[in-house]
């Protein structure tokens, strides 16, 4: 056992940090239940008070929080077909069918049960992998952090979802926002525009609650606010859970590995762990058939692969310092604040605290089921809080938030610029997540690229010459190519079947 | 506001040259190979090239006759009270960025409260206490436990 995991038990049982991370149970099951309020926001908007509290805490709140958004998007997911996070669309029609033959208890408790042990098997993973992980890695050099960073922006791109170009487009757009300031080489300030508010950067917290609040909140009020939500009494849910515990074991197991290692390639989070598991769910049933008719196999394989990969971003976030999601990209700025450095010597200087906050994520997730229970039976008061009060409060804390980072009022005013950015770039199918990694991963690439060259006086050579940079520059090159070839070739198709047509 | 791909392909390749001549006026330093200047003129070139291949997506769509308006403004600028509750959330923000520093926290924050639950047409006792509770609650979780110093004004003169 190692000798960290008494102290570590030490600062999680004390009562500060067991009522932080009660009330963070309680916010994320709000807030992820409310239909276009996601994880990231939820966090995002949380982080000014992690400010002020102990690290322990603060990491705990923030792992609590997404835990339990994550799971509590499912709820109205499967009683209005409206998924309150992302991670819970990929299965919202099969449990929204459930619903429909008056079986809403079977796809809630699949998804509550499921959610549960997925969370505690990731929590788990992470601790080993973490572990394991972190011994190979001390031997990196700037060298394998810049391939590193490169292969987590190529990912990001990669999964993205959308078109290349406009996943390119995206991350352009946060490495150009991470240039903001004095430049880490030669002191030089760029694109500060004379502003001296600027010469530190573009502050990360105010750009998050921008792109994810204020972006949201612009989308509701202009579309989305008269929506009136009836929603039906759930059944008992207890002896199903059980039931379903035993008959899908084997499937939780494997989508529970499978989100985790999803959630830890940067830009691939809970959402696509849930899409890609629903899908290998489906393929090796024995009864694909029934999928899509509401069946729970699906709910449960996906259900339990999202909560796991929330884990499993944290495993490249507390080694690397790259962020396996979006939520571990503002995680890991709220780390560097408390003193918390990501890096492979982590279990040498924080090791109780990085212990903590593994067995907060597993306490979070036991009082899932528990809180879990209690929020699927107030789904109708929570679903019932109208839009138009709730919007102007959001607005308000998204304010506060912003000016609580350095209390200037220019970090408002940046929330409010990133917000419209990411408005006008949602509009245009350009999606957020790889401008997040790119503003993350800006000044690491950067970094980490004039260290080398400053080391080997302007040799390309050395970027290869160890064997771990160069396999992992190998991997980034290759996954370039794969990405350009496949682009073209999809190009071609379309290209032949309008011809065809024409 | 949806741009066609030609408009988005004109907008970035702007953003992109933009980059690139701004950043090509940053000092060289001796002895080093790559400055200040060397990775924001990559990301320039990366947006050159973006809005390159949006410009091919943008002539093979036209050659196939699909024809987009250069901006499509999104369906709810057509309904007048949407555009007031956007433009009204907008207008807290910046009102807020205008006005906190000689308003103080509690008189920025209410008006704030008030005037975007109103246009989003809240219910006048929840209009009422809502822009009376929440600067009161916030003030005292950020600024008494928190200690955050939120920017003082005519009433916090007064009762703080």
């Amino acid at each position: 056992m190692p000798p960290d995991i008494l102290p570590a038990l030490v600062l999680v049982f004390d009562p500060t940090v067991l009522l932080v991370i009660v009330a963070a149970c309680f916010y994320g099951l709000f807030v992820g239940s409310i239909p276009g309020l996601t994880a990231t926001m939820s966090v995002a908007l949380l982080v000014p008070i992690t400010f002020f509290l102990d690290p322990v805490p603060a990491i705990s709140a923030i792992v609590a929080t997404t835990a339990t958004a994550i799971f509590a998007g499912d709820i109205p997911g499967a009683l209005l077909r409206m998924p309150g996070t992302p991670a819970s669309a990929a299965y919202v029609d099969e449990a929204f069918k459930l619903t429909k033959k008056g079986q809403s208890h079977v796809a809630l408790s699949a998804s509550l049960m499921a959610a549960v042990i997925g969370g505690v098997v990731g929590v788990v993973m992470l601790m080993v992998f973490a572990g394991q992980l972190a011994r190979f890695a001390v031997r990196f050099s700037s060298v394998e952090y810049f391939w590193l960073g490169l292969l987590g922006l190529s990912a990001a791109v990669a999964v993205a979802g959308s078109s290349l170009v406009r996943s390119a487009i995206s991350l352009l757009i946060g490495l150009f926002i991470s240039t903001f300031g004095i430049d880490i080489a030669t002191g030089y300030p760029r694109f500060t525009f004379g502003n001296i508010n600027l010469l530190s950067g573009v502050s990360f917290i105010p750009a998050m609650i921008g792109m994810f609040a204020l972006s949201q909140i612009i989308r509701t009020v202009a579309t989305d606010l008269g929506t009136k939500l009836e929603v039906e009494k759930v059944g008992r849910l207890g002896a199903h859970m059980i039931r379903s515990a035993r008959r899908y074991w084997l499937n939780i197991l494997r989508s529970s590995l499978l989100g985790n290692i999803i959630g830890a390639l940067p830009g691939a989070g809970a959402d696509i762990a849930a899409w890609v598991s629903y899908s290998l769910s489906k393929r090796f049933s024995k009864q694909p058939e029934k999928y899509g008719t509401g069946y729970e196999e699906g709910i449960v394989d996906a259900g339990a692969s999202n909560n796991s990969a929330v884990a499993g971003a944290w495993i490249p976030a507390l080694i690397f310092g790259i962020p396996g999601d979006s939520v571990t990209a503002i995680a890991i700025g709220v780390m560097m604040l408390k003193g918390i450095t990501p890096s492979p010597r982590v279990f040498v200087s924080n090791g109780p605290e990085v212990y903590a906050i593994f067995f907060a994520f597993i306490l979070a997730n036991l009082l899932m089921l528990p809180l879990g229970i209690l929020a699927i039976k107030a789904a109708r008061n929570i679903l019932l809080v109208p839009k138009r009060v709730l919007m102007p409060v959001i607005l308000l804390f998204s304010i506060i938030g912003a000016f609580a980072v350095d209390n200037t009022v220019f970090s408002v005013g940046i929330m409010f610029v990133l917000g419209l950015v990411a408005y006008v770039m949602e509009e245009n199918d350009i999606p957020i997540a790889p401008a997040i990694l790119g503003i993350v991963l800006g000044k690491v690439i950067e970094k980490n690229f004039l260290i080398t060259m400053i080391k080997t006086q302007g040799s390309f050579i050395e970027f290869f010459d160890r064997p771990i940079a160069a396999v992992l520059g190998v991997v980034t090159l290759a996954l370039w190519a794969w990405l350009i070839v496949n682009a073209i070739a999809r190009a071609i198709r379309a290209g032949r079947a309008e011809h065809n047509t024409a | 506001m949806k741009f066609n791909d030609a408009a988005l392909a004109l907008l970035i390749g702007i953003l992109g040259a933009a980059i690139i001549l701004e950043a090509s006026t940053f000092p060289e330093m001796a002895g080093m190979a790559y400055g200040p200047e060397f990775f924001p003129i990559l990301l320039g070139i990366g947006f050159l090239i973006c809005a390159t291949f949006l410009a091919i997506n943008a002539v093979r769509s036209a050659a196939a006759g699909n024809r987009s308006p250069l901006l499509q403004l999104a369906p709810w600028f057509a309904d007048k009270m949407a555009v007031l509750r956007v433009v009204t959330v907008l207008a807290v923000v910046i009102f807020f960025v205008a006005a906190a520093n000689s308003l103080g926290f509690l008189l920025t924050t209410g008006i704030g409260a008030l005037v975007s639950l109103t246009v989003l047409r809240a219910g006048t006792f929840q209009i009422a206490s809502i822009s009376v509770a929440f600067p009161l609650a916030a003030h005292f979780v950020f600024s008494s436990v928190l200690r955050v110093p939120l920017p003082r004004g005519v009433i916090e003169k007064l009762f703080f």
